[in-house]
Order: C-alpha cells, then sequence, then structure tokens
C-alpha cells in the first residue's frame, strides 16, 4: 500500500472540505435551480470577506472545540483562512503557493510547513468553489441539491470509499439569494462533525495590498477596515 | 499524519543534564499545578524532519476520569486517548491519520510529562546555576525523570527522560500564566526536544470547572 499518496489523498480533500465543498458529480436536485446556477451566482464576486465559526463536534467530549476568524478570497485562487481565537494562525495562499503563520511571543512566526505542495493543491480547489465552479469535477463527490425556506443546500458525498472510511458528507449551506455561503458542516464517519457559521461576509470589496503575501500578510485588521467591518 | 509524511526525521541530540551533589537543600517532589479538574485548549506545532505541522488539543482532566486528550489537525481528528487515574493509557479513537504505536509512545509521553502529577521523586543533586534536581525510580525499561526544579523548589522548570545515562527527551517550561483573575499561574507554554521531532506546546485556553 501506497501510504504516503494514499494520505496525501485523503489530506488534500478533507482539509479543503471546512471552508467549503469541493466537486460534484452526479448532481441531483429537488431545488428549483441547478448545480450549475448555483456555481454561476456565485461565480460573480471577484472577492469575499467573511467572519467564520468553527466548532469542532467530538463525540467523547461534552462540549466542542470552538475557534473563529476571518475567510479571504480573491480571484483566481488568493486564499487567507485566519484563525483569531483561541489562538492566532493564518493559512494564506497567492495562487502560486501557500505559507502558514503562527502568533507567538509576541510576533509571527512562519513555519516550514510539510506538505505544501498538497496544501497548495488543497487551497486551488477551495479557490475552484469561492471562483464558483460547484460542478466542474465530476469525479469525486456524489451532490445533492436541496431546498428549504432558509436557502439551498449542497450534500457532498465521497465517491471514494477510503475517504469515506473517515468523512461521511459535506453539506454546504448557502445564502437564499446564492450570493454566500451560509454555513458548511463536515460529518466524519462514527459521529463527529465539524459546523463552520460564517457572517458578515462582504463580496466585491477591495483587497488591500498583501493580504495574500507569503512573507508579511497585510494584518487583518486593515482588511477588516476594507470590508467596512473593522472596529 | 504529521510524521507519517515528513519522510525520514533527523534525530536531535540532547545532551544530559550534570548533576552536581545536593548541597543539602530540601525539596519536596512538585505537586499538581493545575486544577483537579478543568478543560483545556492547547495549540501545537510539532517540527520533524525538518518540516512543521500544526495541531489543536483538547484536554479534559477530572480526578474520576483521568487525562483525556483529543488531537485535532486540519485534516480531521488524529488521536483521542486518556490516561487513567491509574495510570494506565486507553485509547479512544485511532484514525488512518496517526499510527497507533505514535499515540501510544508519543503523544501518550507528552501529556504524562506536561500534564499529569509527576511521581514520587528523590533527591538528584543541583546544577550550577543553583536549581534542584529530583528523579524517579527508574521505570521498567530503565527510563529515568529528572526535574529540574527553581532554587526554591517552588514548581518543575525542566523535564528530562534519561536511560542507560542517555538523555532523549526534555521538555522546558517556558512561560507561565493566570486563566483565572486572581487564581494561581500555570504552566501555558512548553518547548519539548526529544529524539525525532521537537514540539511546541501552548495553553490557549484554561476553565477550571466546579465538582459535578
Amino acid at each position: 500500500m501506497n501510504y504516503g499518496r494514499n494520505m496525501r489523498r485523503i489530506i488534500r480533500i478533507i482539509l479543503a472540505a471546512p471552508v467549503l465543498g469541493i466537486t460534484t458529480s452526479d448532481a441531483q436536485t429537488n431545488a428549483p435551480v441547478s448545480l450549475e446556477q448555483l456555481g454561476g451566482a456565485m461565480a460573480r464576486a471577484e472577492t469575499l470577506f467573511t467572519h467564520f465559526v468553527q466548532e469542532r463536534h467530538l463525540s467523547l467530549f461534552n462540549e466542542p472545540l470552538r475557534s473563529e476568524g476571518f475567510l479571504c478570497f480573491q480571484k483566481p485562487g488568493r486564499i487567507r483562512w485566519e484563525t483569531t481565537s483561541p489562538y492566532k494562525s493564518i493559512l494564506v495562499s497567492d495562487g502560486s503557493g501557500v505559507a502558514q503563520f503562527e502568533w507567538a511571543d509576541g510576533k509571527w512566526k512562519k513555519l516550514e510547513i510539510g506538505l505544501g505542495d498538497a496544501l497548495q493543491n488543497v487551497v486551488s480547489q477551495i479557490a475552484g468553489v469561492m471562483d464558483g465552479r460547484f460542478a466542474g469535477d465530476r469525479r469525486n463527490y456524489s451532490a445533492s441539491l436541496t431546498h428549504s425556506s432558509e436557502g439551498y443546500v449542497v450534500k457532498l458525498v465521497p465517491q471514494n470509499a477510503m475517504v469515506r472510511r473517515m468523512m461521511a458528507a459535506i453539506e454546504v449551506h448557502l445564502a437564499a439569494d446564492l450570493k454566500g455561503t451560509r454555513r458548511v458542516v463536515l460529518r466524519e464517519t462514527g459521529g463527529d462533525f465539524t459546523d463552520i457559521r460564517f457572517s458578515e461576509q462582504v463580496a466585491n470589496l477591495v483587497m488591500p495590498p498583501r493580504s495574500f503575501d507569503r512573507t508579511a500578510p497585510m494584518d487583518i485588521e486593515t482588511i477588516r477596515s476594507a470590508a467596512g467591518k473593522g472596529p | 499524519m504529521v510524521i507519517a509524511t515528513a519522510g525520514c526525521a533527523t534525530l536531535n541530540t540532547i545532551a544530559p543534564l550534570v548533576v552536581l551533589p545536593a548541597d543539602g537543600r530540601a525539596a519536596s517532589s512538585p505537586g499538581n499545578v493545575f486544577p483537579a479538574r478543568y478543560r483545556a485548549v492547547q495549540r501545537a506545532i510539532v517540527t520533524t524532519g525538518g518540516k512543521q505541522f500544526t495541531c489543536d488539543g483538547l484536554l479534559t482532566v477530572s480526578p474520576e476520569g483521568g487525562h483525556h486528550l483529543a488531537l485535532v489537525s486540519s485534516f480531521g481528528v488524529v488521536t483521542d486517548l486518556r490516561i487513567k487515574p491509574d495510570g494506565d493509557l486507553e485509547l479512544l479513537k485511532i484514525t488512518p491519520l496517526f499510527p497507533e504505536d505514535w499515540s501510544r509512545n508519543i503523544v501518550a509521553r507528552d501529556l504524562r510529562c506536561l500534564f499529569v502529577s509527576p511521581p514520587k521523586l528523590q533527591s538528584a543533586g543541583r546544577l550550577a546555576d543553583g536549581r534542584l534536581v529530583l528523579e524517579s525510580a527508574a521505570s521498567g525499561d530503565g527510563t529515568v525523570a529528572r526535574y529540574v526544579l527553581a532554587p526554591d523548589g517552588a514548581g518543575w522548570q525542566e523535564l528530562e527522560l534519561t536511560r542507560r545515562g542517555k538523555a532523549f527527551y526534555r521538555a522546558t517550561v517556558k512561560h507561565h500564566r493566570s486563566f483565572v483573575p486572581g487564581a494561581a499561574e500555570v504552566p501555558d507554554a512548553f518547548d519539548v526536544v526529544a529524539e525525532s521531532y521537537r514540539l511546541e506546546v501552548r495553553v490557549v485556553a484554561l476553565t477550571a470547572e466546579a465538582t459535578p
């Protein structure tokens, strides 16, 4: 068994999942729009800024592991996932590479990240989703689209049996106007799940310089101010 | 996960402590500095093979449940284990991301060393800088734990594991912090150097819990 290669395959998919679903196949829908229409509506945003609250619900613990922060996106493929509480961490891609920073001892420390190629692949896939290319790749997931009073929900089920050993499904909850992602739920096999809720979404803001810089990224407060969400 | 994908890890060299004879000062085993019942969130950076990986730790501690730790990476739950009050290890969740023996031999060891009360210790001497050294009895495989205490004997500052005179693990308390105003400070940052990895752990949240 090629442990490393399989590991990387899992990692690529799982790391992408908490941010958004990835790709879809065999689309089924009971909703008045198709996945392609949905992707087209989401593709209209050139940039996106949103606050997130992530809760990892572990079946053996009474309380979830909670974190929060901000997600920034800019076409084509620039992503910044910044955790601000209970610790500070930045995962950022400028579209050609990825970097990670940790706040410790009063300063940002750039990590010599492992799995850099896998992380870049993941970020690229996330960017593809943020671009609205929701139904572009029809290999990795089966997808169903449902509609309720609260909006649309895309449910993605991994096609690969090995991936399904860890991850049962991903639910992507979309705003009723299809212009934003309200929530992503990653359901692991065995009952654990990660629930990410997005709020304060701002589309098409002008991102400040170095927002996606892999050497010295702009501080998040400046980006928040640009999004009109600053203190 | 973190180590499996890192390729071959180089071995770290750990110089053993140079312990001088005791100078007559009395020292007792450092007690448990953490609350009897608490929940803590940790952030860790692991360095191995020249590459760094991050993960979160969720730790719950109680007299009846022992130390229950789950490690969660960006890729999902890495491992979930518990050191029971009697000291036995229980692996609660084994995932494809992390081989069982790493949970058993690496994660559990770090948990025991950093967050579980030290065993009964005896005086081993002092360091040249005046700090006191206490050590445990040798375990079944010959491992001896040496704790370095402040000159006044309060709290441990460093921990070294040795086997047949060779040091293979060193933990250093980097910082203390009080998570509740007025409450005693507890260690909230550790550096670990072990055979094939380095570990930086920060306690980023800690909540003492009442007895149910």
